[in-house]
C-alpha cells in the first residue's frame, strides 16, 4: 500500500514571541521545524509500513525552506518525498493548500492512505484533514491515535467510502473522543486520517539515514502549475490580521468574608471562566 | 442585500402578519447536529444573531437528529429567525446538497457538542463544507465579529495554545467557522422573539453505531489505561490542584486529592509535600523537579489551585503560564499572595471540604 504523509514546516512554538507592540508575532528568533503532530503521523505511517509493507511518501507544500522537512522525513524513514513549492504558494491559505495537496496526491496515485497531523503548532486549527478529504472525496477520521492496523475487510462502520483503486480493504484505529475515552473505528481505504500524539514517540533519524537523505532522486520538487493548479485555485480564502491579547492580569486580589461566602464568590469566578466541569455546574 | 426587519419587528413586539422571512438565499446558518440544544449551541445562535444584525441578514438554524419543536422555540428565543428540522445525521455530500442552492453567507458549526460521540461532527463537516463550496474557513474560532468597514466576518482564532488570538478575515463566501462555544457570551433568552419552524422533510441515515472503549485511557490516577492515550498529568491537565505543608496531614492532602478528582484535575505538590511523602516525584512542581518544570510547558493549566502553599521562586516560575492562579492559605504576608490572581486567607483543609461539598451537591 502507498501511504502519503502530509508534513508541514512550522515555527517552533517555543521560539515564537509576541512583538512589543502586542499586535503581531515576533519571528526574528523563530526556528523552523517539522510540525510535531506531523512527526506522529509519519511515525504511524512507518509503523504501518512495517506491519503491512508498501511505501511511505512525504508530501509538503511551501517555499524552498520546506525542503528541509522533506529531507527530515526521508531521514526518519520515508521512502521518498514530494515538495510542491513556488512563490505563488508562499502565501497560500488553507483552501489553496488543501487543493495543492490533493493535486499532489493525484500526482502520486494510486494512494491508499493519507495521514496528516491533527493540527499545526503555533496557529493550527485542525482544518486540513477534512478539507483534504472533501477535495479528494474520501472518508476522513479525526483525532486518531498513531497505532493503526491494516485490515483486509472493510467494515461498514463509517460508510460512504469511495473505493478508488483501493486494494487493501481498511484500516482499524482508535480515535480519542475525550481524554481517557476512545472509540474503535474502521476506515475503508482510501481515506484521510488525522493523527494525534499517542504513547509512541516519533523515532529519531539514524545518522546514516540523515547523511543519505540528501542522495539524489529521493526528493522531487514540482510547482503548482506542474500539477495543473491555476491562480484561481490558489487565491487566498482568508486574510490574517493582527493579534488580540487577553487583558493584563490583576494579581493579588483577595476574597474576604466567611469561608462559605468566599467559596461562593470563587465559584462564580470559576463558572464565569468555565473552569468548573459541566456536570458540576 | 435586503434589510433584515425581523429584529426591529421583534423589538416592537409585532410579527408582521404574512410577512415571514422570505429570503431564499443568504443568511447566517447555525448547524446543530446532535439533535439537542445545549447551552453552547444557544450561545452560538446568539453569536449568529449578533453577526446577522451587523450583516443585515436572517439567522437560520438547521437541526438534525431527533429535533423537536420545543427545541425550535427555545432556539427562536435565543435569536434564530427560522428553524429547519431534519432527521438523522448528514454526510458531507448531504450537507453540500442542502446548502448549495441556499447560498449561505455564514455557516457556524459548534466545535464540541453535547453528545460525546458527536464531538467530531462539526469539526469534520465544517471544513469539508467550506472546501466543497469553495468558501473560507476558520476551523477553530473563539469569537466572531463583523468588520464594520468591509462587512466581512472576522474570526478570532486561538494561537500559541490560546496565549493570544489572531484575527482571521473570512474573504470567500460562504464563511464557515467552527466555533468553540465554551468561550462565547451567555445565550439570549428573549421570549418576545418570533420565528418560523419548518420541517425540511429530509431524512438522513442514522449515525453509525459508535464503538466506545470505556476501559481505554486513564483517569486522574492513571488507572486501567491500556490504549495509549495520554494520561492526565501535570503536563497536560487543564486544571491542577497543588498542595503544600499547609494541608498539615496526609488526610488533609487526601482531601485535596479528592477535590482534584471532582474537578477533573491533576494533583501536584511542592518539595515539602514530597518530603512528607504525600506525592511522588513526578508530581513535584517547581524548579527542584526540573523534569516537572520542563513537562509543565507541554500545556499550561487553565486553573492552578494552590492549597496551603507559601510559594517560592521555583513554584512561581513553574506556574507563570497558568491561566488563573488561586491560592488558599492563612497568611496574608506569604509570597504567593502577591502572585495569585485570587487569594482566600483560610484553612486550606476547611476550604477543600467546603468546595468539595459544593461540587458534590
Amino acid at each position: 500500500m502507498r501511504i502519503v504523509v502530509c508534513v508541514k514546516q512550522t515555527y517552533d512554538p517555543a521560539t515564537v514571541k509576541i512583538s512589543r507592540s502586542r499586535e503581531e508575532f515576533d519571528l526574528r528568533g523563530a526556528v523552523k521545524i517539522m510540525n510535531p503532530a506531523d512527526k506522529h503521523a509519519l511515525e504511524a505511517a512507518l509503523r504501518l509500513r512495517e506491519a503491512a509493507g508498501g511505501e511511505v511518501v512525504a508530501l509538503t507544500v511551501g517555499d524552498a525552506d520546506a525542503e528541509d522537512v522533506g529531507r527530515e522525513a526521508i531521514a526518519m524513514g520515508a521512502d521518498r518525498a514530494l515538495l510542491i513549492a513556488g512563490p505563488e504558494l508562499a502565501a497560500a491559505t488553507g483552501r489553496a493548500v488543501a487543493k495543492a495537496l490533493a493535486a499532489g496526491i493525484g500526482h502520486l496515485a494510486p494512494v491508499d492512505l493519507v495521514l496528516v497531523g491533527q493540527a499545526a503548532a503555533v496557529d493550527g486549527t485542525g482544518g486540513l484533514a477534512p478539507r483534504l478529504a472533501a477535495a479528494l472525496g474520501w472518508p476522513v477520521a479525526l483525532d486518531v491515535l498513531p497505532s493503526l492496523s491494516p485490515s483486509s475487510s472493510p467494515s461498514p462502520n463509517l460508510g460512504g467510502g469511495v473505493g478508488v483503486g483501493a486494494e487493501v480493504g481498511a484500516v482499524e484505529a482508535v480515535a480519542v473522543v475525550d481524554p481517557g475515552v476512545g472509540e474503535a473505528i474502521s476506515l475503508p481505504l482510501p481515506a484521510v486520517v488525522a493523527i494525534v500524539a499517542g504513547a509512541e514517540r516519533p523515532r529519531y533519524p539514524q545518522p546514516a539515514r540523515i547523511a543519505n537523505a540528501w542522495a539524489p532522486g529521493l526528493l522531487a520538487i514540482c510547482t503548482a502549475s506542474d500539477l495543473g493548479l491555476t491562480a484561481e485555485d490558489l487565491a487566498p480564502d482568508v486574510e490574517v490580521g493582527g493579534l488580540v491579547l487577553p487583558p493584563e492580569r490583576t494579581r493579588g486580589q483577595v476574597i474576604t468574608g466567611p469561608l462559605d461566602a468566599a467559596v461562593d464568590e470563587l465559584w462564580t469566578v470559576l463558572q464565569a471562566q468555565r473552569l468548573i466541569p459541566a456536570a458540576a455546574a | 442585500m435586503s434589510l433584515d426587519l425581523s429584529y426591529y419587528e421583534a423589538l416592537m413586539g409585532v410579527a408582521a402578519a404574512g410577512e415571514q422571512p422570505t429570503t431564499a438565499t443568504g443568511g447566517v446558518w447555525v448547524v446543530a447536529l446532535a439533535g439537542r440544544l445545549d447551552d453552547g449551541l444557544l450561545r452560538l445562535i446568539g453569536k449568529g444573531r449578533v453577526l446577522a444584525d451587523a450583516l443585515g441578514a436572517y439567522v437560520h438554524l438547521l437541526m438534525a437528529g431527533e429535533a423537536e419543536a420545543a427545541d425550535g422555540n427555545r432556539a427562536i428565543q435565543a435569536g434564530a429567525d427560522r428553524v429547519w428540522l431534519a432527521r438523522g445525521t448528514p454526510a458531507l455530500a448531504d450537507l453540500v446538497e442542502f446548502f448549495r442552492p441556499r447560498g449561505p453567507q455564514v455557516v457556524l458549526f459548534p466545535f464540541r457538542e453535547i453528545s460525546r460521540f458527536a464531538t467530531r461532527l462539526g469539526r469534520t463537516l465544517g471544513p469539508g463544507l467550506a472546501q466543497a463550496l469553495n468558501g473560507s474557513l476558520c476551523a477553530r474560532a473563539a469569537d466572531l465579529e463583523v468588520d464594520p468597514i468591509y462587512q466581512r466576518v472576522v474570526a478570532h482564532q486561538p494561537v500559541l495554545d490560546d496565549a493570544a488570538r489572531q484575527r482571521v478575515a473570512l474573504l470567500a463566501s460562504p464563511a464557515v467557522a467552527v466555533v468553540d462555544t465554551t468561550l462565547l457570551p451567555a445565550a439570549f433568552n428573549e421570549p418576545w422573539r418570533t420565528g418560523t419552524i419548518e420541517d425540511t422533510g429530509l431524512t438522513w441515515p442514522a449515525p453509525p453505531p459508535s464503538q466506545p472503549l470505556p476501559q481505554f485511557g486513564g483517569g486522574v490516577r492513571g488507572e486501567g489505561r491500556g490504549g495509549g492515550a495520554a494520561p492526565l498529568t501535570l503536563a497536560n491537565a487543564a486544571v491542577i490542584v497543588a498542595g503544600g505543608l499547609g494541608l498539615k496531614s496526609a488526610e488533609g492532602f487526601a482531601l485535596a486529592a479528592r477535590l482534584a478528582q471532582a474537578l477533573g484535575a491533576a494533583v501536584g505538590g511542592d518539595m515539602a509535600a514530597l518530603d512528607a511523602g504525600w506525592i511522588s516525584e513526578d508530581q513535584l512542581i517547581g524548579l527542584a523537579g526540573a523534569r516537572s518544570f520542563a513537562k509543565f510547558r507541554e500545556r499550561a493549566p487553565r486553573l492552578f489551585l494552590a492549597l496551603g502553599m507559601d510559594g517560592d521562586t521555583g513554584l512561581f516560575m513553574s506556574i507563570q503560564d497558568a491561566g488563573l492562579v488561586v491560592a488558599v492559605q492563612p497568611d496574608p504576608s506569604a509570597p504567593i499572595a502577591a502572585v495569585a490572581d485570587y487569594n482566600i486567607y483560610a484553612d486550606p483543609v476547611e476550604f477543600a471540604r467546603v468546595l468539595l461539598g459544593k461540587l458534590q451537591r
